[in-house]
């Protein structure tokens, strides 16, 4: 029986469908079975971050309307084993489904699946009910900014209101050369607010554009700081202790540098 | 003569303030023979009742007016419950567990505790004191049907905004330790870092 974790934040653009990729990605490169769900329906992304926009047929709406079956409208990844696609429809909108209808959808595939990713769209209306109506465990993405903490606050409050008591918290795009001058809100702060537990720090990293242009997540670039902490986030999920470290972020250049002369001298 | 009933005179009129505790009909009984006393006074002009220190159900209204009507030319009458309402206020006091989030709004007909923090965007508000037991960082409306003396105290001060009845501040977001804030005796909020 599978898990499912909806993705959601409040404020749009700070991450949540990037996170549901590459952390769906991570899972599967583990040996899962999971199912990336785009509940972001009028609107959808997760298709083309995953680079799969071309093989849609049917959708999350067919299904749920009963046009085709939900084989049908599971996209398999053309990379990873285990891995699929469930994609939203981009000429209806949000109240083409019902909350009842996506817990259905869900309930079905924990049947076969270990891990369902639901992309929430942002704002907290219809399609915010409808995306958290079949989850059990909720990931709140935030950016270290005023406006995303706030909202991922209410979000949270949401959350629990829905009885999803204790989500888990993703800051991502910290840059911490900005937090370490005191320009950018840091995590410790971020959690103080918020008060839940958190599951990840994600670097800003410019290597998320290039792989979102690509359609190619960057969980799978060995070298790329968000990468490890997407890794590290999916360890997390499935109950693996990772020590959180400043690792990836701070190696600039220069701190690589200063690092080999305090080695050496 | 007990306190049964006291009548003091106000600009207009009388002001009634009614025993909360004591037998209606005694009250009755105290208010009739009140008005006998001041039948001279009463029969020289309008006169408006302001009636005070007990909640009064309507029937209890209705005896009061209809006892006042006779013989005096009344303008009008004010039922003003503060007094009651802050003597059983003790029952309607409310503690709830924090934190108080973003768009959540709490709401008390007493003195409201939060166990907690309040983030920005969350509204506590209560017709008495407020006391956060945490990190007050959202909107806080003490005293809100206008009781002046109401307070807001916090752990750590850092409100979006403090009202207290209709006045209303920015204390600042930059926060400080435990602090109560106050309306002092010409209306400014005041602010008060408490030493712990």
């Amino acid at each position: 029986m599978g898990e499912v974790i909806v993705v959601t934040s409040g404020k749009g653009g700070v991450g949540k469908t990037t996170t549901v990729a590459n952390v769906g990605t991570a899972l599967a490169m583990r040996g899962n079975k999971v199912v990336l769900m785009d509940a972001d329906i009028g609107l959808r992304n997760l298709d083309v971050v995953m680079g799969l926009e071309n093989r849609i047929v049917y959708d999350l709406v067919d299904v749920v309307e009963g046009v085709c079956r939900l084989k049908q409208a599971l996209i398999r990844d053309k990379r990873y084993e285990g891995l699929y696609l469930m994609p939203a429809a981009q000429t209806k909108d949000k109240n083409a489904v019902t909350p009842e209808q996506m817990q259905k959808l869900t309930n079905d595939l924990k049947e076969s699946f270990d891990y369902i990713l639901v992309d929430c769209p942002a704002g907290i209306e219809q399609g915010f009910r409808n995306a958290i109506a079949g989850a059990e465990k909720a990931v709140v993405v935030t950016v270290p900014e005023v406006s995303s903490i706030r909202d991922a606050d209410r979000i949270i409050g949401l959350l629990s209101a829905h009885g999803i008591a204790e989500p888990m918290l993703v800051v991502n795009r910290v840059r911490y050369d900005m937090v370490r001058r005191g320009d950018m809100i840091n995590i410790e702060d971020t959690t103080d607010i918020l008060g839940i537990d958190l599951t990840g720090v994600v670097p800003d990293d410019e290597k998320i554009v290039i792989s979102t242009n690509r359609g190619e997540p960057v969980v799978a670039d060995p070298k790329s700081p968000a990468g490890k902490a997407y890794r590290d986030i999916a360890a997390r999920l499935m109950g693996e202790t990772v020590p959180f470290s400043e690792a990836g972020d701070s190696a600039g250049f220069v701190s690589k540098l200063r690092a080999l002369f305090g080695k050496n001298g | 003569m007990d306190n049964t009933v006291a009548f003091k005179g106000i600009p207009g009129g009388l002001r009634l303030v009614l025993h909360p505790n004591t037998a209606w009909d005694a009250v009755m009984d105290a208010v009739r023979e009140g008005l006998d006393t001041r039948r001279s006074f009463l029969e020289n002009g309008a006169v408006f009742f302001e009636i005070t220190g007990r909640s009064l159900s309507r029937g209890q209204k209705k005896e009061l007016l209809d006892v006042l009507n006779q013989g005096v030319d009344l303008t009008g009458a004010r039922f003003d419950v503060i007094e009651a309402a802050r003597q059983n206020a003790a029952s309607k006091n409310r503690t709830v567990k924090g934190p108080v989030r973003s768009g959540q709004q709490i709401d008390c007909d007493g003195d409201l505790t939060v166990i907690g923090d309040v983030n920005p965007g969350g509204e506590v508000e209560a017709a008495g004191n407020i006391i956060v037991l945490g990190h007050l960082r959202g909107v806080a409306h003490a005293g809100r049907d206008g009781d002046l003396g109401s307070v807001v105290f916090a752990m750590r001060m850092a409100p979006i905004q403090v009202r207290i009845a209709a006045y209303v501040a920015r204390p600042g977001e930059d926060g400080t330790g435990p602090a109560l804030i106050y309306l002092d005796d010409t209306h400014v909020m005041t602010i008060e870092p408490i030493v712990i």
